[in-house]
């Protein structure tokens, strides 16, 4: 006889916009934490390198949050104009949502500041690296000039630099982990979505999407130096080998979970759900740190070690980045009512 | 604080026929295609010949501790005070679907526009109905008898203040129901009600 | 949290006088970019449902008038429907809830319903073309007069079925005078249970059984719990369990709700109920758990039938039906030890079957043998409540109405009806074509051979109201004579392949746009007759009538409108309710809309003499001609599947019958969105966009054929097919597959999505009544 049935609830409540969107805060967020690297080791030594990074790093993470926000706009399903309520309808702090909502703003706009105070008025250039100073300067009606003096004004120095620099990185952070909170806050519902596994998971995935995007633009557009690239490529490597870790221990606990965390690994292991994985995995781990493995073998002068390649490797690391969200939000599942 | 409402189920009496399903989205103007604020399923296991085939019904349970009002962002799911029924403001939600994930019983609903809707235990009428109403009162008073409950063809289903759902049941049911966040009381099966080789 | 709830109300108020006041003047005060902005509260206090004004009636999806409470608004419009409490058939009794299932929410969507037939339609050159009511009544009155010239009016069938008035047969009968008459009970519903009840001395009560006072329940091919005829069925089965912690037994092929209840399943193989009644009853009196009292003294031809069991052991009947032999015995025992207070329940699982005639009477004379015979918790003698004959009771002054010595103004009691059928013999006792069916012994028609009788021209026209023919048995055939007919006249709400190919087709008002008023015997009171009544709730819909309008008048145009002396339709509903004292008005307001009228006690064949119950059937003379010409015995005996009908074999290896289902209710309610919703949300199959029925099929049979759930398949016997969605189940047993009738080709269901299953049919019937064999050998394909 049997002895109990389940009774699954519904599934997918998010689309490909949230999956968008938290791929574009972990990039978001890791790009601006290598800034902040470049910009204490620039401190340091004598690299022009390093500004140059720093500059896109900025800059790049503020591109990403800007679309970010926009397609975290997008997925919601209510009137279009109620979302910008938000300042005054957001006031439940239990809530990761509202609270990483504050999060994103406040980091939107240190970015925003950043990447102004990098990149206009007596910090302008004229290398691709100034691009924000270049894209203004098309406007026109005396923008650049505007911003220029307000960037000078502004621009901190001393402990106010440092308590900048800090606030940056600690915000950029709470950005990456935030959007791994609000899944985890429902974790004892969906076995997917891990309380401890998830905040490290996209941190690293984050971080190392942020140094791939970074360094391959900058390399790209600045012809960065080739040690440069290196030892930020060997970095990412080993943020890698850290998510790889986290990932997998993730998809060991399903195989020992509840009834939901074995659906889970099914929808894992089969059909589209399998596809994404092995996609994501490829991508996301595997290729690169075989190609960068290849590389340190075959030595500087070989094919592999060509900027192509590099810059094929760091776009299958961004890749596979946004494949992870994609799964994660995809393959989710609810636990089941136990029906006796 | 007033009395805390909530349901009772008895699948002992469910005959799988869905008229509280039907008789919800009739009494809140709702389209035949829209998705149910109470949904009937039959959870079925076995092989032929031994087969089971038990239909529950499941509506939002108003939790005691109700996982959609922590992690709505704008507040717009509260539970009230006076009756602990669990109502969402259709004013301020965004339709962000976070509810939605947070619901183990998968009460919200967001086709009305975009916006979350759900069961409000029939203190008022349509999508949102039941925002900022009086305190729900009983059918004596003058309050609605909830629609699930008012069709419901085999009885399996009441709904009440806690205390008087707590003398219908089998203190086995009131004993599980005390133990879990749900609102709900759901009665433990005969022990001879599923069909099987029959016992002399 | 609820603490937050506080603040988060207190910032909203600010935020109406405040930021609100403020936005809302930046915009220029647009109320939709308020809204969309979430700015203010938008008033949901308002409960239309609750504060809309009651009305009654009782319903008619499924024609067993469960009572309803139905909430209308000032303009007419229905918003709320629900039972009425202590209803005889839709609650379970006095002082308990009155509800509606389903189909009765259904009328609700039906009443405004903007796919219903709209207003009368008639068919010109070849065309339907809309007409209005005088030019419709005008245009039938004509064809009917043309009819009767060119082929007689005895050759015009009367199939009216679910009307919510009487007088059609006193218009197709008595005055326009045809014998020809097809109903729903014998001829396609359970021929095979009502007349061998009424033979054996029960009647037609072999269906509903006196649940609330029994302690053992055999559904026996049968599952009220979703297949209810009034929801009293449901309840009074629950009750008897929590009250009387009754046993509950299910006879299925199929695992039910009604088997998800039940103390035991037994899932039989197709066709062979037959013998495990006889084994039961071989039990029963091999071990002497008879009422020997009963059976000595009130029975008839009990020897026969101990003949006919003496070696029908449980051991012989467990090969046949594939169930265990203990189980049979444990059954039979208790069975017999629980009697007089249990009861058995047959309808049409049992009878529509080819060999149904001996199922059935093998099953009833169990009843007999424990001495149930209308004892409380058995075989209950329900009684009705007897409406007076409006025809002889109304009180009339004849002034303008008929001609000559009609007028006047004396008041007149009763109407002077003809008897223009007199002396006709329906086709099928009349002519040689159809002497070899021995059922023209026992009824005047059957419903496969209509289409053969349209080729011979002994029917040639047909009128049909409230009915759906095509889902009751050779479908093709029937297809074809429609087309053939020279007149079809309907009735009905929908359009279905039936109105689709009529002459003429009258939009019919449904039920709570009528004055209606209901009986019935079986009911939750076991001991009281009853009646429920209803004032029409609401205007007739579009441009429809209430079909006793439309029937008067026909009758007008016909020139029979002296017949029909009342004023409306509640006058003559008044009439009716002459016998019980009663008004419509009187009936229909209040808090309730039904009354109990009368009470009767049990054992009520004390009053007259004679045996109370015959288990063998030798000394009814229509039932020897035909059972001699079938072959078969008078007694209960034994019958294998495939006597009458089809047997399976390799090219057809399947049993397919068609089943019920609790959202439509014979064939007028699949064309209603909510009940079709609801129906693919039972088989979890809604996020499909198919909405015709499904084929239950258990995985063994799937796999063999690579079918999955959702795939669409073909159903094929020798006779035809057609297409359908495969629902994969274990709750059917191997070798059996099962669709639920009414959809498909010529349905309600206005896309005709799913099978018509009785495109798989032909000819098979039980040869005595000629009730429609639906047990047919398939094959499925269509799977990967």
């Amino acid at each position: 006889m049997a002895s109990f049935g389940l009774w699954w609830g519904g599934v997918g409540h998010w689309d490909v916009f949230v999956a968008i969107y938290l791929f574009l805060g972990g990039i978001s967020g890791g790009s601006f934490l290598v800034a902040s690297i470049a910009e204490w080791f620039g401190e340091r030594r004598q690299q022009a390198g390093y500004a140059h990074i720093s500059r896109w790093g900025w800059t790049l993470s503020f591109g990403t949050i800007v679309v970010g926000s926009w397609t975290l706009l997008a997925h919601l399903s209510g009137p279009f104009l109620r979302a910008f309520m938000f300042p005054v309808k957001f006031t439940n702090w239990t809530s990761w949502m509202a609270i990483g909502t504050w999060v994103v703003v406040t980091f939107s706009l240190v970015v925003m500041a950043r990447m102004i105070w990098a990149t206009f008025g007596t910090a302008a250039v004229d290398d691709p690296s100034g691009l924000p100073r270049h894209l203004v300067e098309r406007v026109g009606f005396g923008l650049t000039d505007l911003v220029d003096r307000g960037a000078d004004l502004t621009r901190p120095t001393g402990p106010l630099r440092r308590l900048v620099q800090v606030t940056g990185v600690g915000l950029a952070v709470m950005l990456v982990i935030y959007t791994a909170l609000l899944l985890s806050a429902v974790g004892w519902l969906v076995p997917l979505w891990n309380q401890t596994l998830l905040p490290p998971l996209f941190v690293a995935s984050g971080f190392s999407a942020g140094i791939a995007l970074v360094i391959a633009v900058t390399a790209w557009q600045n012809d960065l130096d080739g040690g440069l690239v290196h030892r930020f490529g060997l970095l990412d490597d080993a943020v890698i080998v850290v998510e790889g870790v986290v990932l997998a221990t993730l998809l060991y606990t399903l195989t020992t979970g509840g009834a939901a965390a074995a659906r889970t690994v099914d929808g894992l292991t089969s059909g589209s759900g399998l596809l994404l994985l092995v996609g994501m995995v490829s991508a996301g781990l595997l290729l690169p740190l075989a190609i960068s493995a290849a590389q340190e073998l075959l030595g500087s002068d070989s094919l592999l070690a060509s900027r192509q390649v590099t810059t094929a490797k760091f776009g299958l690391v961004i890749a596979g980045s946004f494949l992870l969200r994609v799964l994660l939000i995809f393959t989710a599942l609810q636990q089941p009512i136990i029906v006796t | 604080m007033g009395e805390q409402w909530g349901f009772y189920f008895d699948s002992d009496k469910c005959i799988g026929c869905h008229a509280c399903s039907v008789s919800c989205k009739q009494r809140h103007g709702r389209d035949p295609e829209q998705d149910e604020w109470r949904t009937v399923t039959n959870v079925t296991t076995g092989e032929f010949p031994d087969v089971s085939s038990l239909p529950v019904s499941m509506s939002c349970m108003h939790c005691s501790d109700a996982p959609c009002e922590k992690v709505c962002p704008c507040n717009s799911i509260q539970k009230r005070e006076e009756d602990g029924i669990v109502v969402v403001d259709r004013d301020s939600c965004i339709g962000c679907h976070y509810c939605g994930w947070a619901c183990p019983y998968g009460a919200p609903t967001y086709d009305d526009g975009g916006i979350m809707s759900k069961c409000n235990l029939c203190i008022g009428e349509g999508p949102g109905g039941g925002h900022e109403m009086p305190p729900r009162e009983e059918q004596e008073d003058g309050g609605a008898q909830p629609a699930c409950v008012d069709n419901c063809v085999g009885g399996a289903i009441q709904a009440g203040p806690v205390s008087e759902l707590k003398e219908q049941a089998t203190t086995e049911a009131v004993e599980r129901f005390e133990q879990e966040p749900a609102n709900v009381i759901v009665e433990a099966n005969r022990d001879d009600t599923t069909a099987f080789p029959y016992e002399a | 949290m609820s603490s937050d709830a506080g603040d988060g109300l207190t910032r909203r108020t600010l935020l109406k006088t405040g930021a609100g006041a403020a936005t809302m003047a930046a915009l220029g005060g647009c109320a939709d970019t308020a809204r969309q902005l979430g700015i203010g509260q938008t008033d949901r206090s308002a409960t239309p449902v609750a504060d809309a004004n009651v009305a009654y009636g009782n319903c008619w999806m499924c024609c067993h008038n469960c009572a309803q409470e139905v909430k209308v608004t000032d303009d007419g419009t229905v918003v709320g429907i629900t039972g009425v409490d202590g209803n005889p058939r839709g609650s379970a009794g006095p002082g308990t809830e009155g509800t509606l299932c389903p189909k009765g929410l259904g009328q609700l969507d039906k009443t405004h319903d903007p796919e219903r037939i709209k207003q009368p339609y008639i068919r010109v050159d070849g065309e339907l073309q809309e007409a209005t009511w005088d030019e419709a009544f005008e245009y039938t009155a004509e064809r009917l007069r043309e009819f009767d010239d060119e082929h007689g009016a005895e050759t015009f069938l009367d199939a009216g079925s679910w009307a919510e008035t009487p007088i059609f047969r006193t218009i197709w009968r008595d005055l326009y005078g045809t014998p020809e008459r097809i109903g729903r009970g014998i001829h396609v519903c359970a021929g095979p249970t009502f007349v061998n009840g009424g033979m054996m001395g029960i009647g037609s009560n072999a269906r509903v059984p006196d649940y609330q006072n029994s302690e053992y329940l055999i559904m026996w091919g049968r599952n009220p719990l979703e297949a209810f005829a009034g929801q009293f069925e449901a309840k009074g089965i629950l009750k008897a369990i929590e009250e009387n912690d009754a046993t509950l037994v299910t006879i299925d092929p199929q695992y039910t709700e009604t088997a998800e209840k039940s103390d035991a399943w037994l899932p039989i193989e197709p066709r062979t109920d037959g013998a495990l009644a006889l084994a039961m009853a071989n039990v029963i009196i091999d071990e002497e758990r008879y009422d020997a009292d009963f059976v000595e003294n009130h029975t008839y031809g009990f020897e026969a039938y101990r003949e006919a069991v003496a070696d029908t052991t449980p051991e012989w009947a467990a090969e046949i039906t594939g169930l265990d032999a203990e189980t049979i015995r444990v059954i039979a025992r208790d069975f017999a030890e629980a009697a007089p207070q249990a009861g058995i329940s047959v309808w049409s699982g049992t009878a529509q079957s080819g060999n149904g005639w001996k199922a059935t009477q093998n099953i009833i004379a169990l009843n007999g043998l424990v001495g149930n015979i209308d004892r409380p918790g058995g075989l209950r003698l329900w009684k009705s409540t007897p409406m007076a004959d409006p025809f002889e009771v109304c009180e009339w002054t004849p002034e303008g109405k008929g001609s000559g010595a009609a007028r006047g103004t004396e008041t007149t009691i009763g109407v002077d009806l003809p008897n223009n059928a007199e002396g006709k013999t329906p086709a099928f006792r009349k002519y040689d074509e159809y002497s070899d069916y021995p059922a023209r012994h026992i009824t005047g028609i059957a419903h496969n051979l209509v289409p053969e009788m349209v080729e011979n021209g002994h029917i040639n026209g047909m009128y049909c109201h409230h009915d759906m023919p095509l889902k009751d048995g050779n479908a093709e055939a029937w297809l074809t004579a429609l087309d053939e007919m020279d007149l079809v006249i309907a009735v009905d709400a929908y359009w279905n392949g039936v109105t689709r190919n009529a002459d003429v087709v009258f939009a019919d008002a449904t039920q709570l746009e009528k004055d209606t008023v209901g009986t019935g015997s079986w009911s939750s009171y076991s001991e009281a007759q009853w009646v429920v009544g209803g004032k029409a709730a609401v205007e007739p819909q579009f441009n429809t009538k209430p079909d006793y309008e439309i029937l008067t008048g026909l009758a007008e145009a016909m020139g029979w409108g002296e017949y029909f002396p009342w004023e409306d339709h509640e006058a003559f509903i008044d009439d009716q309710l002459q016998s019980v004292d009663l008004t419509l008005e009187e009936l229909s307001t209040g808090e309730k809309n039904y009354a109990i009228v009368g009470e009767y006690g049990y054992e009520q064949w004390r009053e007259s003499d004679g045996p109370a119950f015959r288990f063998d059937l030798d000394q009814v003379p229509s039932f020897t001609a035909a059972a001699e010409e079938a072959g078969m015995d008078t007694a209960p005996s034994w019958q294998p599947p495939g006597t009458y009908g089809d047997s399976l074999d390799e090219t057809y290896p399947l049993e397919f019958y068609d089943v019920r289902s609790v959202y439509f209710s014979h064939g007028s309610d699949q064309g209603i969105d909510r009940l079709l919703e609801q129906f693919a949300r039972k088989n979890d199959l809604h996020d499909e966009e198919y909405r015709g029925n499904y084929l239950h099929i258990n995985p063994v049979d799937a796999e063999a054929r690579g079918i999955e759930t959702g795939d669409m398949v073909t159903v094929e016997s020798k006779t035809g097919g057609g297409e359908l969605m495969a629902h994969v189940t274990e709750l059917i047993k191997p070798g059996v597959v099962t669709s639920e009738y009414g959809f498909g080709e010529g349905s309600t269901q206005q896309d005709y999505e799913g099978l018509n299953t009785m495109k798989l049919h032909e000819t098979q019937m039980d040869p005595i009544t000629g009730q429609v064999d639906r047990h047919i050998a398939v094959d499925v394909t269509g799977g990967e």
